[in-house]
């Protein structure tokens, strides 16, 4: 039995192609989330970069940069993924957070996170060597099952926070939650009792804790998916937050297996040929 | 507020940036105590004036430089 698992561990870890679509659309997803959230900054951008102690230049500089880094992430959104690319882009996302740092919320840092763990699920340039060829792939697979079990920690520390306080206890988080003016949405009315509140309280947390370990089960992992779907955006739509709902979202990228997909298309097209 | 109008990120990216400056400005004056017009905010004023059973406390706050003001309300929970 051990000696399958074993077996079983060593094909996946020594895979070549495996997950290859999977880790390309994540990793495009979250330049192309960069590149967007660069976009929605571009009023804040420039005056945090002439107040940041590395420029001391004028504007026409200032812009220059931008258009630099911009051209950079545009390149690596079209360039296949590589180690190069990947690590300029974690440096780039990584500066602008810690010089927008008053804007910067949850969804920075689950973006220099997993843009640093991209680094390394990388396998261009190649080594010609085949035993480093074999470790390069160890390292790739291994950092794609990194970057799933750190999805299902966010929950779960989520979830485990969660269910240590009191107010969610006894729902009076979700209460303040839809009182807080500046964060809730103003077009939205809502009144909840208590019992609402509690029940919407416990929802949230045996979603959570349930994310972390039910993911890993074949049979609940697509209405898993499906439902943390409609969790962030009920999030990204209710608070003040659409950024991390859309990172959540796009780390979800990493449970759906585009390859089988892809590979039965191919087979349906092949059978009705 | 203007972001749930227009739905456009960049509201929010600048109610944020904003909102960061009046915390600053508000705080961390209020905690150095040190700014005359903010000096009488002290935890004095507020044992003088709230009642010890009073369960929320209204302040409105007039600022010299006003900027997409408006006026909020916030609510108790009541547990029990």
């Amino acid at each position: 039995m051990l000696q399958r698992y074993k077996s079983l561990f060593d094909d996946y870890m020594m895979c070549d192609h495996q997950n290859q679509i999977t880790i390309t659309i994540f990793c495009k997803s979250l330049y192309i989330f960069l590149l967007v959230k660069l976009f929605f900054i571009r009023d804040i951008l420039p005056e945090r970069l002439l107040n940041s102690f590395l420029f001391s230049f004028n504007d026409v500089v200032i812009y220059v940069f931008i258009g630099a880094v911009v051209s950079v992430l545009v390149v690596s959104i079209f360039l296949k993924i590589n180690y190069v690319t990947s690590f300029v882009v974690f440096i780039i996302s990584f500066s602008i957070s810690r010089v927008t740092g008053v804007v910067a919320n949850g969804s920075d840092l689950v973006l220099n996170l997993f843009l640093f763990l991209s680094i390394f699920l990388c396998a261009i340039p190649r080594f010609k060597s085949v035993a480093l060829l074999q470790r390069q792939l160890i390292i790739k697979n291994f950092f794609f099952f990194f970057c799933q079990i750190q999805v299902s920690l966010i929950y779960l520390l989520s979830g485990f926070d969660k269910i240590t306080s009191e107010a969610w206890r006894s729902g009076e988080a979700i209460f303040s939650i839809i009182n807080m003016d500046f964060f809730f949405n103003p077009l939205i009315s809502i009144s909840l009792d208590k019992t609402e509140c509690l029940l919407i309280a416990w929802v949230t947390i045996f979603f959570e804790l349930g994310f972390a370990f039910l993911i890993w089960v074949k049979k609940f992992r697509m209405p898993l998916l499906c439902i943390g779907i409609v969790f962030h955006v009920a999030i990204a739509f209710l608070l003040s937050l659409p950024d991390f709902g859309l990172i959540m979202i796009l780390l979800y990228s990493l449970f759906i297996p585009y390859e089988k997909w892809v590979g039965r298309t191919k087979r349906a097209a092949f059978d009705g040929n | 507020m203007r972001y749930y109008e227009s739905f456009d990120p960049s509201d929010l990216y600048t109610s944020r940036y904003i909102r960061s400056f009046d915390q600053v400005f508000f705080f961390e004056e209020l905690a150095k105590g040190q700014t005359k017009q903010f000096a009488a905010f002290g935890p004095t004023i507020f044992k003088q004036h709230i009642p010890q059973d009073a369960d929320s406390v209204r302040v409105i706050v007039t600022r010299k430089y006003v900027e997409r003001f408006s006026v909020r309300i916030d609510t108790v929970f009541n547990s029990h």
